[in-house]
């Protein structure tokens, strides 16, 4: 596998095109990441469109690059303003910024963009490692631990949504409906179709996840606008003392393993990985008073952990087909789009993609580094600019990227639905992600369900006659009761 | 802050919002009942074995919202159903006018409908004094370029996309 990726390295980086695209990804990445209201998931959404008409290798180039800098672009906002630009920065802010309240926010910048670095390499080292671990693992799985697998991977979102666990098992029940509509791929017959073509065809995934992520986040942001944009302190100095940077290797690498670890946990999300590395910091620090009021630690391990995340996160995506959170769901369903299946057969059948898939966030983490050093006084200009212009400008960009898919009218209509769906979803307490979870794992749970059925000639004990499956039930069981058992204890 | 329901309305919502989706299967399944054909009748189960689960899954569930809010209902407190905001209303012009936009660019080409309404949306966003100020037409002048530079650039020169 280090041959391959070594190779595709020297690809990637060797032709023009490429790298161009992979700084381009890093540029949209992390300015959309830093605008407060544009999390990594809508600019992922949003950004995916334009990946539609490149080869897999390529689209996979600037969408590790998207995705990779969005989440430090995230960190740049809860530094200067206080407003996290992604659910994995919530922590950042803590200590980011009242260090840009002391004139340091430079420094913040820095100490974020190191410890991402790491925490970003670490990742991607235990992905690689790990990877083939789970692929050998899981070439024991037959159908009935993929249809499992796909419940536990909803079942897991559901749990870790916000709100009740029984509304995002309905809500993810509500996408794997939407993902019946058309034909079913199978035995080519006909659901919920109403005779008409626009249904024939299906839910196309990109719309849904532009409307359900992008649109809908706009919607919400117009709710909530502020008079007033808020004014950002201007940078100084940007590169602390050499000796202060080295001081933070412990926290970072602390950091970086919760958030692999935690990132590979299917649904558990970078906002669950920050928390637990800030805390573990703030135990393990001499000086735990001083968090909150500008700890560096308190800066590098949650970025560290945010930044691992994300190689954690390809872990159960890459191997079984489960998307870890909502950004690798969307790369899922960018891998789909062409034609790619994630899952053992994907190393199996094509290893040279998949060392390109890790290849491109090497290079992604790589450029973020370099980049966003160079970036950072000019994304400051940016943030001060009146957030209307980018809220309208992302409208645009929702429209143009949801006809450019297949350059249908109908797919704009389809995007603006679900924008619509999603902002009364948020009204309303229900979440959004499992919706998207449910339309991707749907027709893997149905074709593995369906199948496990024929081999056992319709008999559902075959679930229960295999370990994983029956061990993957009874987790499952165990999470979706939980609520229960809490009350019944209390 | 924007919008924020009751806990009255958030459940009559939500009971709406399932109680659709079930339906939306169920009468399909009842006009096209051949899908169900195979359903316990041979070894494979067939294209009807998953959407039937699913809807049984989203009635029932719908069922249990519907219970909970005649329960809400009968209980008196909290009569107020929907607390509005200025802010609110920006949005809700906002979804209409996007419906307005994609529907008018068939029409009046991409890049016209485009212009029409990014003034059109500036100048909502704006106050009054904004509008009639130097800033605003800055602004005006900015988010257009930026944006044609993107839609043509991006979309029309490199991804070929032919727009309305």
């Amino acid at each position: 596998m280090f041959e391959l990726f070594f190779a595709s390295l020297q690809n990637i980086l060797t032709d023009p095109f490429l790298s161009t695209l992979a700084v381009v990804g890093v540029f949209f990445g992390t300015i959309m990441g830093a605008i407060p209201g544009i999390s990594s998931t809508m600019t992922l959404a949003i950004l995916l469109p334009v990946s539609f008409h490149m080869d897999p290798e390529t689209a996979m180039v600037f969408l590790m690059a998207v995705f990779s800098s969005s989440v430090f672009g995230g960190s740049i906002s809860a530094i200067l303003m206080n407003i996290p630009g992604t659910p994995g920065a919530i922590v950042t802010q803590l200590d980011g910024y009242p260090m840009a309240k002391k004139g340091q926010g430079g420094y913040a910048l820095t100490y974020a963009l190191i410890s991402s670095t790491v925490g970003g390499l670490i990742g991607l080292l235990l992905l690689m490692l790990l990877a083939p671990i789970v692929i050998k693992a899981s070439m024991n799985f037959r159908s009935p631990e993929f249809a499992m697998a796909a419940i536990f991977g909803l079942t897991m979102l559901a749990y870790s949504s916000p709100g009740s666990t029984f509304r995002g098992i309905v809500v993810g029940a509500i996408g794997i409906l939407l993902g019946m509509i058309g034909f079913d791929a199978m035995t080519d017959v006909l659901r919920f179709d109403y005779g008409t073509v626009f249904l024939q065809n299906g839910i196309h995934l990109v719309p849904l996840s532009v409307g359900l992520f992008g649109l809908s986040e706009i919607l919400k942001n117009f709710s909530s606008i502020k008079d007033k944009d808020q004014q950002i302190p201007k940078i100084e100095k940007l590169i602390p003392p050499f000796n202060k940077i080295m001081s933070l290797w412990k926290s970072i690498l602390r950091g970086s393993f919760f958030g692999t670890f935690i990132g590979a946990i299917p649904a558990a999300g970078s906002a669950i990985a920050v928390a637990i590395a800030y805390a573990q910091e703030m135990k393990l620090s001499k000086n735990p008073e001083n968090f909150g009021k500008g700890e560096i630690k308190g800066i590098s391990a949650p970025e560290a952990a945010n930044n691992a995340c994300v190689g954690g996160a390809l872990i159960p995506m890459m191997t079984l087909g489960i998307p870890g959170d909502t950004m690798t769901a969307i790369l899922m369903a960018a891998l789909l789009i062409h034609g790619l299946q994630p899952g053992p057969f994907l190393f199996q059948n094509d290893p040279g993609f998949v060392s390109y898939v890790y290849s491109s966030l090497f290079i992604a983490i790589f450029f973020t580094l370099t980049f966003g050093l160079i970036m950072i006084k000019f994304i400051v200009k940016l943030l001060n600019s009146p957030k209307k212009i980018v809220n309208i400008s992302i409208i645009v960009l929702c429209i143009s990227g949801s006809f450019a898919i297949r350059n249908l009218i109908s797919d704009v209509y389809v995007m603006i639905f679900f924008g619509l769906v999603g902002y009364i979803f948020s009204l309303v307490n229900l979440p959004q992600a499992p919706l998207a979870f449910g339309l991707i794992l749907g027709p893997v749970l149905e074709e593995n369900l369906r199948r496990s059925l024929i081999i056992s000639r319709g008999s559902w004990s075959i679930f229960l006659e295999r370990p994983i499956s029956l061990f993957l039930m009874i987790f499952c069981l165990v999470v979706l009761l939980w609520p229960f058992i809490k009350k019944i204890r209390v | 802050m924007g919008i924020k329901f009751s806990k009255k309305l958030e459940f009559l919502i939500i009971t709406i919002i399932f109680t659709s989706c079930s339906l939306f299967g169920w009468i399909s399944l009842i006009i096209n009942p051949s899908i169900l054909n195979n359903l316990f009748k041979s070894v494979d189960p067939g294209a009807g074995l998953l959407p039937v689960i699913i809807l049984a899954f989203i009635s029932l569930s719908s069922l249990y919202f519907f219970l909970k809010t005649i329960n809400i209902v009968l209980d008196k407190q909290n009569k107020k159903l929907i607390i509005y905001e200025r802010s609110n209303f920006i949005a809700i012009y906002l979804f209409i006018s996007i419906i307005l936009y994609v529907y008018l660019s068939t029409y009046l080409t991409f890049i016209a409908s485009t212009s029409l309404f990014v003034i059109l949306w500036l100048s909502v966003l704006s106050t009054k004094k904004e509008i009639f100020s130097m800033g605003f037409i800055y602004e005006l002048v900015s988010t257009f370029i930026f944006i044609i530079l993107i839609v043509y650039v991006g979309f029309i020169k490199i991804m070929n996309t032919p727009f309305p």
